[in-house]
């Protein structure tokens, strides 16, 4: 009885602390795991953060970058000489309200909490605001083709010029030079003509994918042919200088034998 | 006032209508009834005066005057780079990569 006695005393005295222990150990775990939970979920919820606002600065620069180039546009579109009054308006006017759009989605942007919204208006950003990929190459290939008409007008200027000076000459490769160029303006003023002829009344394809193949192909067919109205007058320039070359020659040859004379 | 007042008078006023009138058709025609043979020859070098202003000499024909010209054009012709990468950029857009939401 004695020694059971102490045996269960002892075994109290081993055991219960053991107990106690264990019991302490456990609640220190369960302490420590429920503090992990709540680090981990701070620690997620700050990446979660900072992946919201690089998305949303990601995404301000991708509308900075389209309005910067429409204000651009914009600004040719108004100091180009060659184009109707009423297409410039329509142009302009496209590119205005494609600007107040994305300037709207910006707000909209800046405003959402949660990622799926955001995702989702970072995607539209492209395929909602389809129009801009309809709107800035009308206004790049208008712009272009202005350009080519100013260069155009201008050699037609000058090859008056030249063909008043060549009249008083008889040099056959000069007169050759001079009519290849005004053939290769003539032919520069017609593609950039067709060109803007052929994306003028092209509209949004609003999703619908026909017209949208249908948009894609009349706008690389008029890049097309304003490139190959470039290459016309690049062929013209270098029609403008072989004459000039003779220009030069025929007027050092009058000055040696006017000094010759005298 | 006597005849002989009102009849100067309207002499008067006759000649201030009738110069006038020649003044003006004359001004605004370039009437050739007074000019020298050179300076028609000159209004027909004109005659493309309007395109003539897209130069910077205007209508000198002098060899400075055209290469002044060329380079003009020239640097227009500097600007067709530009106008294809507008061109390309505006046909390539891209969709706003999201591969961090």
């Amino acid at each position: 009885m004695k020694q059971t006695t102490t045996a269960i005393i002892a075994f109290s005295l081993i055991a219960l602390p053991a107990f106690a222990s264990a019991a302490g150990l456990t609640t220190g775990v369960s302490a420590k795991v429920s503090a992990l939970g709540i680090h981990a979920s701070t620690t997620a919820n700050v990446r979660l953060s900072a992946r919201i606002a690089n998305a949303k600065q990601r995404a301000d620069q991708e509308i900075a970058r389209r309005t910067s180039r429409m204000n651009a546009l914009i600004a040719r579109l108004n100091a180009a000489a060659h184009i109707s009054s009423s297409d410039k308006a329509t142009l302009v006017a496209n590119m205005n309200s494609q600007i107040s759009a994305l300037a709207s989605l910006q707000t909209q942007i800046g405003n959402d909490d949660s990622t799926s919204t955001l995702h989702a208006d970072i995607q539209s950003i492209t395929k909602s605001y389809r129009i801009f990929m309809l709107v800035v190459p009308q206004a790049a290939i208008t712009a272009a083709a202005d350009r080519v008409n100013d260069v155009s007008a201008m050699m037609t200027a000058l090859g008056a010029k030249l063909d008043t000076r060549l009249a008083s000459s008889s040099n056959a490769s000069a007169s050759a030079a001079l009519t290849d160029m005004q053939a290769k303006v003539s032919s520069a003023t017609s593609l950039s003509a067709s060109a803007v002829a052929e994306i003028a009344n092209l509209k949004p394809d609003n999703g619908d994918t026909t017209i949208e193949a249908s948009n894609t192909a009349a706008l690389k067919d008029a890049r097309s042919k304003v490139q190959a109205a470039q290459q016309d007058l690049v062929a013209a320039r270098k029609d403008i200088s072989a004459i000039l070359q003779t220009l030069r020659v025929s007027a050092s040859a009058t000055t040696s034998a006017a000094i010759k004379e005298q | 006032m006597t005849a002989t007042a009102k009849a100067i008078t309207a002499i008067v006023v006759l000649v201030i209508i009738i110069g006038g009138y020649f003044l003006f058709f004359r001004h605004k025609n370039g009437s050739a009834m007074n000019m020298t043979p050179s300076q028609m020859s000159d209004m027909s070098s004109t005659t493309s005066s309007t395109s003539a202003s897209m130069l910077p000499s205007g209508s000198a024909t002098s060899n400075a005057a055209i290469e002044e010209d060329t380079s003009a054009i020239d640097t227009q012709m500097n600007g067709f780079n530009s106008d294809n990468a507008d061109i390309n950029a505006g046909m390539n857009d891209q969709a706003v990569q999201q591969s961090s939401l």
